[in-house]
């Protein structure tokens, strides 16, 4: 019980965690299009950005495997699901390679609706799961 | 769809089609004076800005139906040459005072021709954003009964399509720099034996009384081997000091000053270092290059100025240090792969630190990087472009280089990159009428905004070119308004604002497109597009781009048009055919990777006349030349004759063409070729060494030696490069370097022009 509730508060500590590093992403997204920042510095606030991001959700996608695991339920079943695919897409990236932000690229034709696309994609799940972790810690308390 | 079906390779000749007409024959004239469908009061010269077409289509449909980019290239420091200004007017300098640069206090449109003055000239409309600005008291000025300034003619701003601005304080964020010029030599045993270096000196001594800036001007250098070596060049000292630095993981600088110094004060000590060096190095036996260590001390000298760094290079860099450990270079090249999808593996970067050494140290500090590459084998230029692609650089690639074939040419090159009109710590910005939008650029570039190009260096030789798209899903104005404003620091010293302005009408009718269309602006639009999109993908995505927009852009018109197709749109297919059969995208395995890496960087930057040359080059017969061709006209002007069929159906055995790429001539000698003719133009009895020798045409003083070589002069005159001339026989091994201009023929991957024009017609029946 005891680490039921720890491993609640840890996801949801985790979760807001996820929350703000996407905060901090769609600032300073918003400074490049503002022109208070230039694209160089930008691609390196990013690029410095996605490690942190990426082990981050790879602590919580153990944390929640292991809640899925020990204790099943449809909560937690719904919230490996969508950690996995989360966690799956960033680490594709990495082994790919695509997971840099090209300084060149970044006033290209695609890059703004891939970036926005990114963004709504982790606020869908970090929010989502926000309220889902929220519900989960309430009930483990 | 549009080219399903459709294989390049030659089936044959079908039943002639009327669909389409004849296929037009190729262009006669050498260069051929650009479209000009506009009315030329207060537009910019063709010279400065042109667009692929002079008509916008009124809603983003029509756009999207017409297939073909509707693109603005500009080539803004494009100035007239000597011996064209008595016919081109300079461009005007203005000078607004007190009342600072006139502009719209909106979108920040500069002024131009087609604003409208109101309320008796106290306000005026911005023709972009609609605004009424105020006019200032300084600037202001009565109406007369047209609505017009009465000192309209007074003022370049208001009747010129190209006008420069001096630019006042607030367009300033430092001291307008000095021309500032970083030689970094490579030092290694192959640099001295090949007769790089000591070409490399006496290029840079006869070019130091020239460079641009006169007193302001700073040089330095450094050369690099397994160490780097820095030189002082202070003027107090009676001879240069050398300082070798063997620390390649934290390079740093031996002095905090005189490394780079005043050229007028220090010119005997630099003479004296160029006199020197060749031999100082001439036992020289290290292999081994630091190329990237050299880089990043380069960059820290400059990085509080800014200029121009030139980067000499004789063997694959070897030796990195710490901070450069990813810029290694192996040799990849793998020739099993070229002519296969896979190829494009060996045009992209396979490390990304000289990308983020352009981006991150280079752009930010102003440093422009030129190259050249004189390699003896493999010089893995996809991983070196970046640094000039990103700072609006340049890369020069002399494979195997041989000083005693290929110095003149070295020392021509060398001598115009130090010569050569420039700008330093420039950027443009690209402005168009609200409806449309800046939506991609094309070439060499830095995109530091939506808009804006940050180019720490802008050259004669450099043109730009970006796309409009439609904002709105219709356009209500009758015109739309492009204007291109470079701010740059001349080597004077003085920063300027270089604006050009088109005003191109806004039409429904999709016809209007096309008959306003400029075939050769379009092609250079979608040359630098495909060039993009082989280096991001696979060349034959870039190829089956280049044919797709030629397919549906006469689909559309065959759809749309019941009148026969325009002059202008009926060359789209024989310069689609030149694009495909071109080294940059062409299929087989015949060019190398570095060559097409090199061929790829330079057409980012082309012009529209050097990349018409490129695509369709001009072909002169020599042993017909007309009485006038290579004489001068009564303003001095050599006549060029008329250029010929790239087919190998026109060559006559007994004949010499001479072929002008933009990048090199060729002159092909046929198997018959009377002796005597030979003798009047080479001094040789026989062809029998002239097969890819490249030759320096002797000055005879026979009558067809004086009027080539009036030509040769004439058509070197125009080029950027120093246009080596190769001679290729009849039948020899190198005519295969020559039949691969003939655009016209058929080849193993590509049908000839007869045959794809009917296959076209076909399709579009």
């Amino acid at each position: 019980m005891g680490l039921e509730i720890t491993i609640g508060v840890l996801l949801f500590f985790g979760n807001i965690a996820v929350l703000a590093l996407l905060g901090y992403k769609v600032v300073k997204f918003s400074e490049l299009e503002e022109d208070y920042q230039n694209p160089t510095d930008f691609a390196k606030d990013m690029n410095k950005v996605f490690p942190f991001e990426l082990g981050l959700l790879g602590v919580l996608f153990s944390l929640q495997t292991f809640n899925t695991l020990t204790g099943f339920s449809w909560l937690h079943l719904a919230l490996f699901v969508i950690h996995s695919c989360y966690f799956g897409y960033h680490m594709k990236l990495y082994t790919d390679n695509k997971w840099k932000v090209d300084p060149a690229a970044v006033w290209g034709n695609h890059f703004k609706d891939k970036m926005k696309k990114s963004m709504f994609i982790g606020l869908a799940f970090a929010g989502s799961c926000f309220f889902l972790y929220l519900y989960n810690m309430i009930r483990v308390l | 769809d549009a080219v399903a079906g459709m294989s390049l390779g030659g089936k044959g000749a079908a039943a002639p089609v009327r669909v389409l007409g004849d296929a037009p024959a190729p262009p006669e004239q050498w260069i051929a004076p650009p479209v000009v469908s506009l009315p030329p009061e207060g537009q910019a010269n063709p010279r400065y800005m042109q667009c692929s077409t002079y008509a916008i289509p009124s809603s983003g449909s029509v756009a999207q139906k017409y297939a073909l980019p509707i693109s603005v290239i500009v080539h803004p420091l494009n100035d007239p040459r000597p011996d064209e200004r008595g016919t081109v007017a300079p461009v005007p300098v203005v000078n607004f005072g007190a009342c600072g640069v006139i502009r719209c206090r909106r979108c920040r449109t500069y002024i131009n021709p087609f604003v409208s003055f109101l309320d008796a000239g106290r306000r005026w409309r911005c023709n972009v954003c609609g605004l009424l600005n105020e006019v200032h008291a300084d600037y202001y000025c009565s109406l007369d009964a047209n609505g017009r300034r009465r000192d309209n003619l007074d003022r370049p701003e208001l009747n010129h399509g190209v006008v420069e601005f001096v630019a006042p304080q607030d367009y300033m964020v430092r001291p307008p720099q000095p021309p500032c010029f970083l030689f970094v030599i490579d030092v290694s045993s192959r640099s001295v034996q090949s007769g790089m270096l000591r070409e490399i000196c006496a290029a840079a001594d006869a070019a130091l009384d020239n460079l641009p800036g006169g007193e302001r001007t700073q040089i330095g250098f450094v050369t690099f081997d397994g160490s780097l070596h820095y030189y002082n060049l202070k003027s107090s000292l009676s001879e240069p000091q050398m300082l070798a630095v063997a620390d390649l993981d934290e390079p740093f600088l031996p002095l905090p000053s005189d490394l780079l110094v005043n050229l007028q004060e220090s010119k005997h000590l630099a003479r004296s270092l160029l006199a020197k060096l060749p031999s100082l190095f001439a036992n020289s036996i290290v292999g081994d290059s630091a190329m990237a260590p050299a880089l990043q001390s380069a960059c820290a000298m400059m990085q509080h100025i800014g200029g121009k760094i030139l980067l000499f290079q004789s063997v694959m860099p070897t030796l990195t240090g710490k901070s450069s450990a990813t810029a290694a270079l192996r040799a990849r090249e793998d020739t099993k792969l070229l002519g296969t999808e896979k190829e494009s593996v060996l045009l992209m970067p396979s490390t990304d630190w000289f990308k983020t050494l352009a981006l991150e140290v280079c752009s930010k500090n102003q440093i422009s990087v030129d190259i050249f590459s004189c390699c003896e084998h493999y010089a893995d230029l996809a991983n070196l472009v970046p640094l000039c692609r990103y700072t609006n650089g340049q890369l020069w690639h002399y494979p195997n280089f041989d000083a005693a074939r290929d110095g003149d040419s070295f020392r021509a090159d060398l001598g115009r990159a130090l010569t050569r009109q420039i700008g330093f710590e420039a950027v443009i910005r690209i402005r168009a009428s609200s409806g449309i939008r800046i939506s991609a650029f094309h070439g060499n570039h830095y995109l530091r905004g939506a808009d804006l190009l940050a180019l720490p260096t802008v050259d004669c030789d450099k043109a730009f070119c970006c796309d409009l798209a439609h904002e709105e899903q219709s356009i209500t104005s009758s015109h739309i308004l492009i204007q291109c404003a470079l701010l740059y620091t001349t080597s004077d010293g003085e920063r300027r604002i270089r604006v050009s302005n088109l005003n191109v009408p806004v039409t429904n009718n999709l016809a209007d497109l096309y008959t306003a269309l400029d075939a050769r602006a379009t092609m250079n639009v979608l040359i630098k597009s495909s060039i993009e999109q082989a280096q991001l993908t696979k060349i034959t995505d870039a190829r089956s781009r280049l044919q797709t927009a030629c397919v549906n852009a006469l689909k559309t018109y065959r759809i749309m048009c019941a009148t026969p197709l325009p002059e202008q749109a009926a060359l789209l297919p024989l310069l689609t055919l030149a694009a495909l059969k071109n080294a940059a995208v062409r299929d087989g395995a015949d060019v190398r990777a570095d060559e097409r890496s090199a061929i790829m960087m330079q057409v980012g930057s082309m012009p529209i006349f050097m990349t018409t040359s490129f695509l369709m080059p001009s072909i002169f017969a020599i042993h017909r030349l007309l009485e006038t061709d290579g004489g001068t006209e009564v303003d001095g002007a050599v006549v060029m004759p008329a250029s010929g069929r790239l087919s190998a159906e026109a060559l006559e055995a007994h004949g010499v063409y001479l072929v002008d790429n933009g990048l090199c001539l060729l002159m092909w000698i046929g198997k018959n070729v009377h002796h005597q003719l030979l003798l009047d133009l080479l001094n040789l009895p026989s062809a029998d060494r002239l097969d890819g020798a490249k030759v320096n045409l002797p000055q005879l003083q026979t009558e067809l030696s004086i009027r080539v070589n009036r030509i040769l002069r004439r058509i070197r005159e125009l080029r950027p490069t120093s246009l080596p001339l190769y001679t290729v026989r009849q039948g020899g091994a190198a005519e295969a370097r020559f039949s691969a201009l003939l655009v016209e023929d058929r080849t193993l991957t590509t049908m000839s022009y007869g045959e794809w024009w009917q296959t076209l017609a076909r399709q579009l029946q």
